[in-house]
């Protein structure tokens, strides 16, 4: 179950004799000291002046990003807002969510200890589905529920080069399901990481993080990283009496990464991973087909998955380059009320080319295969229990110079063929005006799909159980002719960057929608289905600005405003227009600073307003629980003692002791998020 | 229980690292690099002679606007090069331009970039840079990042017109070179 890497193995077989009667956690630790011993210290003794290097020598050295600068950020036609490792390493985030609530358009809200709902502009819910999310270009989507399970996207925080967040509809690039956004998070290369890091943390609600993390030089041409690392929750509270929400959970993680080059075209990258974790979840609304038939169950959920991924890339030249990747990602995940087991082979395969006349294209291919396996319970069941999906696709995009450094016009579509829905074409048409240096204008219409899941179109969902005077089970149901959802959007942007200390940037957009998600039921204890009945519109705006007034503080301001207007037909009690129009605050307010204090301390602070949910869920609804507006904020200190090590206090949620953001739709009560402290040591040598 | 042996974990750590030898040697930052790269090209150009005053006269090397180097190129103050000693200096605008024998252009604005090129042209100094299309916009030698390593173009014509010759071991180096057919 554990990894893979041969020594660590030997260390766990070791370990486990010596110390068999111990907990499973006593172990990881000593696993990780051992390697610390038994690895050797990376260490590089050269140190030769790099001016008496001849050119031969200095053509060799490889550059780091962690060297590189930013000067030429091209101006991209969308809303993008890019965290760079800078941004990871200022903020006291222990998870990808949690780094995730400063980007302007984006809902973020913890559902529990171990569960986040995180969409884009609107439509947000535990299985929020018009959000595409990518690890280095493999999609962590998951076709069953639409959703994405956020526990288990556990990437090492210092090993990520950047996130970045594209709202909007990415359809023509990256396919079907990004219909409101796209989140690609692209962890850094081998040879970025070298050296070994060993990061350790604990406080009250953080319970413990272990991370180790390895990296070297392979040969000339190739560089290999291995982590492993685990991290330990404790539980939130219930939000109605406040008693513990049993909500606590852990996950390990391990994996390794390797780049090389082949000659001075060609790179190649190799990179895999493999978890373990368990949650723990108090489930609510359990039905059984016999008394109490409505059943509370301590649940605890088994999740376990790996990937492995490949790519080659081929640079002609400046101007001509092509990429091909494949991935297998298998994930396992074991509720009491489902169990699943999924897995995705994907290859694909990337052009990029430009022409002298002003022309920058980009096209691809690309074909996916996802089987899943579902064991069935009373409460869920999908029929068939296993179906294999296979998702053919091809896309092209050109921009266009109309004229050299002030208009371009991007146009572009991709095709899909599905074996649910069938053929579906998104196409896009974005304009990018830069009438001075320091000013751009950028517009955009787009068309994007959202493709069934399999609850949708082949599942069976409880929702209530009646055994008076005779047996009924109501539940929902899903059929083949339940369709894709479709979406236009309109957008328009603009920015403004001066080179140094002041940049904003801002987008409004206008989204139509048509063919949503709704139910249907002929009369109040009849089957209720899955239908497309909903049509709506949303519009809002997002506005970040960043100024560095002296050089040792710089500050960022975000805001963002939402109105969602929905129309269903017979809506009769399900309340999806309320859902879909509350579950979503209508405005949101960040503020950081990020100050160097001197003496090698460090101060990051966050400050954050989250507007009201009128209605987080179809049980909120019924029930007319809102979820409070609230204030929150979030500081760290970090004080660099040397070149290798570092410690950190951070503090999250400080302003009240508890407080709710989301309610689940189903299966949970709400529960509340509590106040946080905890010191993390990183050495890195 | 599990918090506990987090903390000793991190005790152990704290009672083991001890922070002495600076062992690791950080890789070189990419302006480090370049700064090497610039002491380099001038070991292996020639400038006329009209480009100097006398025997004595250092050979100024150039940044124009945003300077991305910060610090790094102060190592090459204390250098010199076909016994000439090399002198540093930062420039904001073409104007403040007089005696210069290689100038780093740091602009990524094409028209900005094209009207420092002209106005640079037939005077004796190597422009360098590494925007989009430098060297075949007239600079003669453009950086270009290949597989996370650092190479250059190199546009003949171009330092034909500025009057510099440039040794055959360069040319044989570069990525590119970039001349009329003849």
């Amino acid at each position: 179950m554990e990894t893979p890497i041969l020594l660590n193995y030997a260390a766990t077989l070791f370990w486990s004799r010596m110390f068999y009667k111990q907990n499973v956690f006593i172990k990881s630790y000593l696993q990780i000291l051992t390697l610390l011993f038994i690895l050797p210290l990376y260490s590089q003794a050269e140190e030769r002046a790099l001016l008496d290097l001849d050119l031969q020598s200095l053509m060799k050295i490889q550059i780091t990003s962690a060297g590189r600068k930013e000067q030429n950020i091209a101006d991209v036609p969308a809303a993008v807002y890019v965290i760079d490792q800078k941004d990871i390493e200022k903020s006291g985030a222990t998870s990808i969510p949690e780094l995730l609530r400063v980007v302007p358009g984006l809902q973020v809200a913890r559902i529990s200890s171990s569960k986040w709902a995180i969409s884009s502009r609107g439509f947000n819910g535990i299985f929020a589905n018009k959000l595409l999310v990518q690890i280095d270009g493999r999609s962590v989507y998951t076709p069953s529920d639409g959703g994405v399970y956020w526990d288990v996207q556990n990437v090492i925080l210092e090993d990520i080069d950047r996130i970045e967040v594209i709202r909007g509809p990415g359809a023509t690039l990256w396919g079907a399901n990004a219909v409101n956004g796209v989140i690609n998070i692209i962890t850094r290369q081998a040879s970025d990481t070298q050296g070994t890091l060993i990061s350790v943390g604990a406080g009250n609600q953080e319970q413990g993080m272990a991370t180790y993390r390895y990296g070297t030089k392979l040969n000339e041409n190739s560089y290999g990283r291995f982590y492993i690392s685990r991290h330990d929750q404790s539980p939130f509270q219930f939000s109605a009496d406040k008693t513990d929400a049993h909500d606590e959970w852990q996950m390990v993680n391990s994996g390794f990464r390797l780049d090389g080059d082949v000659g001075a075209e060609d790179g190649w990258t190799v990179q895999g991973d493999l978890y373990h974790g368990e949650n723990s979840q108090r489930v609510d609304t359990l039905w059984t087909p016999y008394p109490p038939y409505l059943n509370q169950v301590d649940d605890v959920v088994n999740s376990a998955g790996g990937n492995l991924l490949a790519r080659w890339q081929r640079r002609f030249s400046d101007k001509n380059s092509w990429t091909l990747q494949a991935y297998y990602d298998f994930t396992d995940r074991d509720e009491i009320y489902l169990g699943q087991t999924m897995h995705t082979f994907d290859i694909d395969f990337q052009n990029r080319l430009q022409l002298n006349d002003g022309h920058d294209m980009v096209w691809g291919l690309g074909y996916r295969l996802n089987q899943d396996h579902f064991n069935n319970t009373y409460q869920i069941e999908l029929t068939p229990d296993s179906r294999t999906d296979r998702i053919l696709s091809t896309f092209f995009q050109d921009e266009i110079t109309l004229f050299e450094e002030i208009l371009w016009l991007t146009a572009g579509s991709k095709f899909e063929y599905n074996e649910c829905t069938g053929y579906e074409v998104q196409p896009n048409l974005r304009l990018l005006w830069k009438p001075e240096k320091r000013h751009s204008i950028w517009t955009s219409v787009a068309r994007a799909i959202r493709t069934p899941f399999r609850h949708e179109d082949s599942g069976r969902v409880t929702t209530l159980i009646i055994h008076e005077p005779t047996f009924s089970n109501i539940s929902i149901f899903g059929s083949p002719d339940f369709d894709a959802e479709h979406m236009v959007a309109y957008e328009m942007g603009y920015r403004y960057g001066s080179a140094s200390n002041f940049s904003i940037d801002s987008a409004i957009y206008y989204n139509i929608y048509r063919d949503l998600q709704s139910y249907y039921q002929e009369s109040e204890l009849s089957q209720i289905y899955f239908v497309n009945g909903m049509d709506g519109r949303s519009y809002g705006l997002e506005i970040t600005a960043a100024w560095t007034p002296k050089d040792w503080i710089n500050t960022e301001l975000s805001y963002s405003c939402i109105e969602i207007r929905m129309d269903a037909q017979n809506d009769q009690n399900f309340y999806v227009e309320e859902t879909a129009e509350g579950s979503t605050p209508q405005h949101q307010i960040s503020l950081m600073a990020n100050m160097s204090l001197g003496h090698n301390l460090y101060l990051n602070l966050g400050g954050s307003y989250t507007g009201a949910l009128k209605a987080a869920g179809t049980m909120a609804a019924e029930h007319r629980i809102v979820v409070d507006d609230y204030f929150n904020l979030n500081a760290n200190i970090k004080w660099r003692l040397n070149k290798e090590l570092e410690i950190a206090l951070v503090g999250e949620n400080l302003l009240e002791s508890s407080h709710l953001e989301f309610i689940q739709e189903y299966f949970t009560s709400p529960i509340e998020i509590e106040r946080s402290f905890y010191t993390k040591l990183t050495w890195k040598f | 229980m599990i918090r506990l042996h987090y903390y000793i974990v991190t005790i152990i750590l704290l009672l083991c690292c001890t922070p002495s030898t600076d062992n690791a040697a950080e890789t070189p930052s990419e302006y480090q690099i370049k700064a090497a790269y610039l002491y380099n090209f001038a070991k292996f150009i020639r400038w006329p002679e009209s480009a100097f005053s006398d025997q004595s006269q250092p050979l100024v090397i150039g940044i124009l606007g945003e300077n991305y180097f910060d610090g790094e190129l102060n190592p090459l103050n204390s250098r010199s090069v076909h016994s000439r000693p090399i002198e540093i200096r930062y420039f904001r605008t073409l104007k403040e331009v007089e005696t210069c024998h290689m100038l780093y252009i740091s602009t990524y604005e094409y028209t900005e970039r094209a009207s420092i090129l002209k106005g640079l042209q037939n005077r004796p100094v190597v422009t360098v840079g590494e925007s989009p299309q430098f060297a075949d916009s007239g600079g003669v030698i453009q950086f270009v990042m290949i597989q996370r390593r650092l190479r250059f173009i190199i546009n003949l014509d171009a330092a034909k017109n500025h009057q510099i010759q440039i040794d055959s071991q360069l040319l044989s180096l570069a990525t590119e070179v970039l001349e009329a057919a003849r």
